[in-house]
C-alpha cells in the first residue's frame, strides 16, 4: 500500500526530473499557493488505473504555462498559440503523472488516460495536494487514490 | 548520410520537440514523416520509407504497443528498428515492447543525450 507521503514524495521527483530535464526550468517544494493565484491556473486532469487507480491534476500559472511552452517548442513566448501552450502543459501533466507512477509501482501494470483540461474550480478535497515555486510562476499539483 | 525518420504520438507538441531534439543533436535529417497514433503510422510507413521508428505507446485509436505487433507481423516492415518513447517505464511494459521487437526504450521525460545515444545505436552510427 503506497503511502501519502510516498506518493507526494514520488510526485515531487517526477515534477522536479520533467522541469529540469524536458525544459531546464528549476522548481521548488512551497508549502502553498494564495487562493487568488491559483484560480487563475491552466489546469490538466490525467485519470490512471493499473496498480493504482485515480486522477491526478496539475496547476500552471498562465505566465508559466506560456514560458514552458516556448521552451519546449524552441519559440519566442510572443510566437506561441494558446493551442500550443495547451498541447505542452497536457504533455507535461501526462510526463509527471507517469514519470511519479512508474516509480512507485514500477512491477505494476499502469494505465493512463488521455490528459484534458480541466476546471480550475474543481472541488480538491479529497486530493493530496503539493505546490511548486519556479521563476515564472506556480504550480499546484494533487492526486487522488481510488 | 541522411535519415528519415517516423515520428509516432498523438502529442503534436512532443513531435515538435523530438524533431527538434533530433536535429539539434547533428543528425542530418532528410525526411520526418509524422503520426498522431498506431493506425496512420502503418498508413504512412505504406507510403514512406524510414529508417527508424520513434513511437509513443498511450495514443488514441491504436496504441504503440499495437503497432509494434502489426510491424513484427508484417515483413515489409518487421526490420525497421524501432524505439519507444514513452512516460510508462513500469518494467511488464518494457519487457512486453522488447518482447514486441523494440530496440531502445526512453523514459520520458529524457535527455537529449539519452536520444542521440537510442538513435546511434539502433542507426549504427555516431554524430
Amino acid at each position: 500500500m503506497v503511502t501519502p507521503a510516498e506518493l507526494t514524495s514520488s510526485i515531487a521527483a517526477a515534477a522536479s526530473s520533467v522541469l529540469e530535464t524536458m525544459f531546464f526550468a528549476e522548481a521548488e517544494p512551497c508549502p502553498s499557493v494564495p487562493e487568488e493565484q491559483r484560480s487563475q491556473m491552466t489546469a490538466v486532469r490525467v485519470g490512471f488505473d493499473g496498480g493504482l487507480r485515480g486522477e491526478f491534476r496539475i496547476g500552471f500559472e498562465p505566465h508559466l504555462a506560456r514560458a514552458l511552452a516556448a521552451a519546449f517548442l524552441g519559440m519566442d513566448d510572443s510566437e506561441v498559440a494558446q493551442e500550443e501552450v495547451n498541447q505542452v502543459i497536457c504533455e507535461t501533466a501526462n510526463m509527471i503523472c507517469g514519470a511519479a507512477l512508474s516509480r512507485i509501482e514500477s512491477d505494476q501494470h499502469m494505465r493512463l488516460e488521455m490528459p484534458a483540461l480541466a476546471d480550475t474550480t474543481a472541488e480538491c478535497g479529497e486530493f493530496l495536494q503539493a505546490c511548486f515555486m519556479t521563476p515564472e510562476g506556480a504550480i499546484c499539483t494533487g492526486v487522488r487514490i481510488e | 548520410m541522411a535519415y528519415r525518420v517516423l515520428l509516432v504520438d498523438d502529442s503534436p507538441a512532443m513531435r515538435s520537440f523530438i524533431r527538434r531534439v533530433i536535429v539539434l543533436s547533428g543528425f542530418d535529417l532528410d525526411v520526418c514523416v509524422e503520426a498522431g497514433d498506431g493506425a496512420e503510422a502503418l498508413e504512412r510507413l505504406r507510403q514512406e520509407k524510414v529508417d527508424v521508428i520513434l513511437t509513443d505507446i498511450n495514443m488514441p485509436c491504436m496504441d504503440g504497443e499495437e503497432l509494434l505487433r502489426r510491424i513484427s507481423e508484417d515483413s515489409r516492415l518487421r526490420d525497421i528498428p524501432a524505439i519507444v518513447v514513452s512516460t510508462d517505464s513500469t518494467k511488464p511494459r518494457i519487457l512486453r515492447m522488447i518482447g514486441l521487437g523494440a530496440q531502445g526504450y526512453i523514459a520520458k521525460p529524457f535527455s537529449p543525450e539519452s536520444l542521440r545515444e537510442a538513435l546511434e545505436k539502433v542507426l549504427g552510427c555516431q554524430v
